[in-house]
C-alpha cells in the first residue's frame, strides 16, 4: 500500500465522522460500514448539548464492537447500529424476524435490508462468527 | 553527452512528478499488488424489472452461489409469521433457499417440504446444472426416533432430547424446486460444508472430531464416500478452530471460516482472512495451491462466484487509507495475480455482489417488497 498522509487520514476520519454523525439524525443504518469511529450528536433539554464517540473497536467492515449504552443529556444511546429498522419496506420491523437474523449472523456473514433499498453487511455479524459463542455451543449441531 | 543525459534525466524528473501528482489528484487510495499499482475499473449498474414471484427478503445468508449457467441462488432470512399464518408457512428460523436466473425466473427450495426429516438444520447448500444439494443435519423420521408426532413444538422437543440419533443427511432437489431425493451421509470426519463439481461428485470440507484437524474429501453423486483427499502439509491451519482473542491463544471459540466455491472443473477453497493459500481442487481431487498476489497486509474475506478469473472482497484491517466498502480484486485464476481492483459506486457493498458472469456484475436491491436485480459492468476509472 502506499503510505498514506496522517493529516488527510485524520481529515477523512473527521469527515466521515461528520457524515455519519449527519446522517445518524435521520437514519442510524446509513451509519454502518467501514468507519471506524461513529459520532453521535445529542441535545437534550435547558440547551444541554453533547457528543458521544463511539469507537468501534475495528478497522474496514470488520467491526467488532461490542454493545454499550451511555447517556448524553439524558439520553441514552447505544453503540448497535441498528440497521435495516428505517426500512420503508417493513421487512424488518418485526422482532421475531430480527432476533431470527440475529441468530444466522452468528452462524455465517449476513447482509440486511437498509432503509435505502440495500443489502448491507449486518455490524455485529461482521465479527468472526460465533466469537461470542462457547466452543460447545459453536460446534453443537441443533 | 552529459548535456544530453541531464536532459533526459530532468524529463524523467518532470514526467515522474506529473504522475505522482495526477495520483494524488484522484482524491482516493488505490491498492497497489507487491510490485505495481493496479488499475482501478468502476462498476456501473442498472436495475432490472423486480424478480416475478419470490418477494424481498429481510436478510440473506452469504456467500451467494451461482451456477455455470448465471443463475444465482440466494439463501434468504424470511419474514417470520405468527399465527395462522405460520400454520401454513415455513419452519421458523428455516432459512429458504431462492434461485433466479438470468431471465429473472426465480424457484425456491423449501427443506420443510422434504417429508421425511424433521427439526431439519440447514448447514450448508451447493448447485449444478441440474440440481440443488443441502447438507443438513435432522432427526430421522418420526416414529424411527421416539414416535414424535408432527406438532412442531413436539418434534422440536423430541429432537432435542434424541440429539444423539441426529444424522447428517444430503437432500437434493432439481433446478425446478422439486425434491428428489435424501440420503444419509456416513463419513469418518464431520462435514461442515460440501460443493458440487460439474460432474456431479462433491467435495466435503470438514474436521477430524478428535483432534479438529481440518479435512477434505470427495464425495460421489449419490452423497456415498469416494475418496480422502490430502491437504498439502503447512496449507491449512493443523486445527479448524479459532480463539477468541485473535492471538493464537486464549479459549477456541469459533470454527475458521472457509468457503467452497466451483468454477469450471474446480472448486475453490478459500481459507478467508488468513495468509493460507487458496486451494483448487479438481475433479479428480488434485490439490493446487494459489498463492494471491495481494496488496501488503490484505487477506481475502470472501470470493465472489464467478466463471472465469476469481473475484475476491479483500480485507486490508492493517492498512491505511483503505477503500470504502470493502475493495474487489479480480485474479488470475492461475497465479493469482491481481488483474483489476474494481469499486462500486452508490454506496454498494462489495459483499452484496452476488454473481460475476459473462462480465457482468450482479447485486440485488429490494423495493416494495419486491427483489430487484441490479446488472452492472466495469469500465476505467478515469
Amino acid at each position: 500500500m502506499r503510505p498514506s498522509c496522517p493529516i488527510s487520514v485524520c481529515v477523512f476520519c473527521l469527515l466521515c465522522s461528520a457524515v455519519c454523525s449527519a446522517q445518524k439524525a435521520v437514519s442510524p443504518a446509513e451509519c454502518t460500514g467501514p468507519l471506524i469511529q461513529n459520532v453521535v450528536d445529542c441535545a437534550g433539554p435547558h440547551g444541554c448539548k453533547g457528543q458521544i464517540v463511539y469507537d468501534t473497536g475495528g478497522e474496514g467492515d470488520y467491526i467488532t464492537t461490542t454493545v454499550t449504552t451511555r447517556s448524553c443529556c439524558g439520553q441514552l444511546f447505544s453503540s448497535l447500529v441498528p440497521t435495516g429498522d428505517c426500512d420503508s419496506d417493513g421487512l424488518l420491523k418485526d422482532q421475531a424476524t430480527k432476533d431470527e437474523v440475529g441468530r444466522a449472523a452468528k452462524e455465517s456473514a449476513v447482509l440486511v435490508a437498509d432503509c435505502r433499498g440495500h443489502y448491507v453487511p449486518y455490524d455485529v455479524v461482521s465479527a468472526p462468527r460465533s466469537l461470542a459463542t462457547p466452543p460447545s455451543k459453536t460446534l453443537e449441531r441443533r | 553527452m552529459t548535456r544530453v543525459l541531464a536532459a533526459l534525466a530532468a524529463s524523467l524528473a518532470f514526467a515522474c512528478m506529473v504522475a505522482a501528482s495526477s495520483a494524488q489528484q484522484t482524491g482516493e487510495p488505490r491498492l497497489e499488488g507487491p510490485n505495481t499499482a493496479i488499475p482501478v475499473y468502476q462498476i456501473t449498474f442498472k436495475e432490472r424489472e423486480p424478480v416475478k414471484g419470490v418477494g424481498a427478503a429481510p436478510a440473506f445468508r452469504l456467500p451467494f452461489h451461482c451456477s455455470s449457467d448465471g443463475t444465482v441462488f440466494i439463501t434468504t432470512i424470511q419474514p417470520v409469521l405468527d399465527g395462522a399464518q405460520a400454520k401454513d408457512a415455513r419452519t421458523p428460523g428455516q432459512p429458504l433457499l431462492v434461485s433466479v436466473s438470468p431471465s429473472g425466473e426465480a424457484h425456491s427450495f423449501p427443506l420443510n417440504r422434504i417429508g421425511n426429516l424433521f427439526d431439519v438444520h440447514q448447514i450448508g447448500e451447493t448447485e449444478s446444472d441440474s440440481r440443488v444439494a443441502f447438507l443438513v443435519s435432522a432427526a430421522p423420521e418420526e416414529g424411527s426416533v421416539n414416535g414424535h408426532d408432527h406438532d412442531p413444538s413436539a418434534s422440536a422437543q423430541g429432537a432435542a432430547k434424541d440429539r444423539s440419533e441426529r444424522h447428517d443427511y444430503l437432500v437434493t432437489f432439481d433446478r425446478e424446486g422439486n425434491h428428489q431425493k435424501t440420503t444419509e451421509l456416513r463419513s469418518a470426519f464431520r462435514i461442515t460444508d460440501i460443493s458440487a463439481f460439474s460432474s456431479g461428485s462433491f467435495l466435503a470440507y470438514g474436521y477430524d472430531v478428535v483432534d479438529h484437524s481440518p479435512k477434505l474429501a470427495m464425495l460421489k453423486d449419490d452423497g456415498s464416500f469416494l475418496k480422502p483427499l490430502e491437504i498439502p502439509k503447512g496449507e491449512a491451519p493443523e486445527s479448524v478452530l479459532g480463539t477468541k482473542d485473535a492471538s493464537g491463544k486464549g479459549p477456541s471459540a469459533y470454527l475458521t471460516p472457509i468457503q467452497l466455491t466451483p468454477q469450471g472443473q474446480y472448486i475453490y477453497f478459500l481459507q478467508a482472512d488468513s495468509d493460507y493459500p487458496v486451494l483448487r481442487v479438481s475433479v479428480g481431487g488434485a490439490i493446487d495451491a494459489i498463492k494471491p498476489k495481494l496488496p501488503v497486509g490484505a487477506t481475502i474475506a470472501m470470493l465472489i462466484p464467478s466463471d472465469e478469473n476469481l473475484y475476491a472482497i479483500i480485507h486490508t484491517a492493517n492498512a491505511p487509507g483503505k477503500p470504502p466498502g470493502g475493495a474487489v480484486l479480480e485474479l488470475s485464476a492461475q497465479e493469482g495475480l491481481a488483474l483489476r481492483e474494481l469499486r462500486l459506486g452508490n454506496d454498494e457493498s462489495a459483499y452484496g455482489l452476488a454473481c460475476v458472469h459473462d462480465k457482468k456484475f450482479l447485486l440485488f436491491h429490494h423495493g416494495d417488497g419486491r427483489l430487484v436485480p441490479l446488472v452492472g459492468t466495469a469500465d476505467p476509472r478515469e
